[in-house]
């Protein structure tokens, strides 16, 4: 699907814990068909360059993303009030790749991390996938900004947190040992994406993770997203935005 | 109304052209519209082998513009020539093909192998702030441009552009030098020399520390370096730095520029190059200019 510019309208923006934000939007024009995974590069007001985020839920007119407002471009974008009017390039970027006859699969996120994995499981719910889902944050606050979405296209949901407020106390990696899926997709800090591929390494998972990199076009023509991969015993530096975000866990350089 | 421009015997349908290493080799942006409409696209800086680049991070956003840090990461010209450039031919707009080296002989050797193709022209870029050899390392001192323009220009049969860069005392002694040693206009600004420093993590934002400054935060240096070359040469120049809309290029042409690239603006927005040039005719439909080149530098200094 080639990307498009679309107009996007805020319906509302809910914050949750300290600087969580779920900001859901409407789209006039049908939205074009998005992969889980890919992410819309959406135009922030007093700011030059996009800012890359994924796609958490969409449907033809509606698409809902989950930020955190880390810094000045994404804390500008969540200061937004209900009705304000942004642009998005969307979608962007290579998503989680479905794999034929594989039937179990896990997903394993952190905080704000959690939010491409959804629609592997809300997508494919008609493919008799089961699917596992193993997501960590600091405390039950946090956990809230998806409301009960997991667990209603999830088989299994393990919540954890930092401090136990909610589920298992520590993190989602330590339950991997619990799990026998036949692939594992991750999203989170690089300390998970690492214990993730060693865990596929040791019980020959298949693996994919989605990276993040500061970008700029969005589009894949300036090069400055690059995420270091091997491939064929080759190091190469390649692009976030167009040959990722989601690469095979096997081939990061972490 | 004629929108056309020519420079050194090359015609541009307008005088809208991406700048290199912001806009691939045009077939990213032909998603989004339709690239041949454009005067011409010069390519990513080329060099004879594939390089990988720097590190990461690359990019930092500064007020009013950007840094980046790519470090000439590109498939090498002979993977540029088999796969990228029938793309560019084909889409209608003029092929320019920028090239970089680490030597002279990397410079002679990839123009030579240049001129052997169907690119409309070359631009030589001497003015790479983030590569460790070759790049603006050629391109700061006037007789070190006089030297590699020189060598370049006996092995090319293209018409040679020659990229200059702003980290100089005075650039007119650089248009000089690659006007006395033979080339066919000049093209600026490259990216200004700069840094961005992250004061909580106290590292610098890039990975390479430092890198080239570009958007709108260099478009009134670009402005008066172009308008300085205007009166300092007598070969074309394509002016270019911070070019946001279509008054901007008006801006760059009335100061003496015959064409203008486009960069950091398709950066923030895939459609900016399109969007600049009906900009660009709006305004020469609204001002009642029938020539879009009776601009050129028709800027009046002075009572």
């Amino acid at each position: 699907m080639k990307p498009v510019k679309a107009d996007l309208v805020i319906s509302s923006v809910e914050r949750y814990a300290q600087n969580l934000y779920r900001v859901e939007c409407e789209a006039e024009e049908v939205l074009p068909h998005i992969h889980a995974g890919q992410f819309a590069h959406l135009k922030v007001p007093g700011k030059d360059l996009r800012r890359p985020i994924c796609v958490y839920r969409n449907t033809d007119h509606t698409i809902t993303f989950i930020i955190a407002s880390v810094g000045e471009g994404t804390a500008a974008f969540v200061n937004q009030k209900k009705g304000a009017k942004f642009d998005a390039i969307l979608p962007l970027g290579n998503g989680f790749p479905v794999l034929p006859d594989k039937y179990s699969v896990a997903l394993l996120g952190g905080g704000t991390g959690c939010a491409p994995l959804l629609k592997i499981a809300e997508d494919n719910k008609d493919l008799n996938i089961k699917v596992t889902a193993l997501l960590g944050f600091p405390n039950k606050q946090s956990k809230e900004v998806y409301g009960d979405d997991f667990d209603k296209f999830c088989n299994k949901v393990c919540y954890c947190t930092d401090d136990g407020s909610l589920g298992y106390r520590g993190f989602p990696t330590d339950l991997l040992t619990e799990i026998a899926p036949e692939v594992l997709y991750v999203c989170g800090a690089p300390g998970m994406v690492k214990t993730a591929r060693e865990y596929c390494r040791r019980l020959g998972v298949i693996g994919f993770a989605s990276m993040e990199q500061r970008m700029g076009c969005g589009v894949g023509a300036c090069l400055v997203c690059s995420v270091k991969v091997r491939q064929n015993g080759e190091e190469k530096l390649l692009r976030a935005c167009a040959d990722g975000p989601v690469f095979p866990i096997e081939e990061l350089v972490l | 109304m004629n929108m056309k421009v020519n420079i050194a015997g090359v015609e541009f349908k307008n005088p809208i052209i991406t700048a290199s290493g912001t806009f691939g080799f045009g077939r990213e942006y032909n998603n989004f519209y339709d690239v041949g409409k454009l005067g011409g696209i010069c390519s990513k800086g080329l060099t004879l082998a594939p390089r990988n680049g720097n590190d990461p991070v690359r990019i930092a956003e500064t007020p009013s513009g950007m840094l980046n840090s790519v470090g000439l990461q590109n498939p090498g010209v002979m993977y540029f020539i088999e796969n990228e450039l029938p793309f560019m031919k084909s889409t209608g707009a003029v092929v320019i093909a920028n090239a970089a080296g680490a030597c002279e002989e990397d410079y002679v050797k990839i123009v030579e192998i240049l001129s052997d193709t169907d690119v409309d022209m070359i631009e030589m870029n001497i003015s790479c702030p983030n590569v460790k050899k070759g790049g603006m390392a050629f391109g700061v001192d006037p007789e070190g441009v006089r030297h590699i323009v020189g060598k370049v220009r006996k092995v090319c049969k293209k018409p040679l552009i020659v990229k200059l860069t702003p980290n100089v005392a005075d650039i007119t002694k650089n248009a000089l030098a690659a006007q006395n040693a033979g080339a066919d206009a000049i093209s600026l600004i490259n990216t200004v020399a700069a840094m961005a420093v992250d004061f909580k993590a106290r590292k610098p934002v890039l990975a390479a520390v430092t890198g080239g400054l570009s958007g709108p935060a260099v478009k009134p240096i670009a402005l008066r370096m172009v308008y300085e070359c205007y009166k300092a040469v007598k070969l074309p120049i394509i002016g270019m730095g911070g070019i946001m809309t279509g008054r901007d290029v008006g801006e760059f042409m009335l100061c003496g520029a015959a064409a203008v690239q486009v960069g950091t603006a398709n950066i923030f927005d895939p459609l900016a190059a399109i969007n600049i040039l009906n900009e660009l005719t709006n305004l020469c439909e609204s001002d009642k200019i029938t020539d879009v080149q009776s601009l050129v530098g028709g800027l009046k200094v002075g009572k």
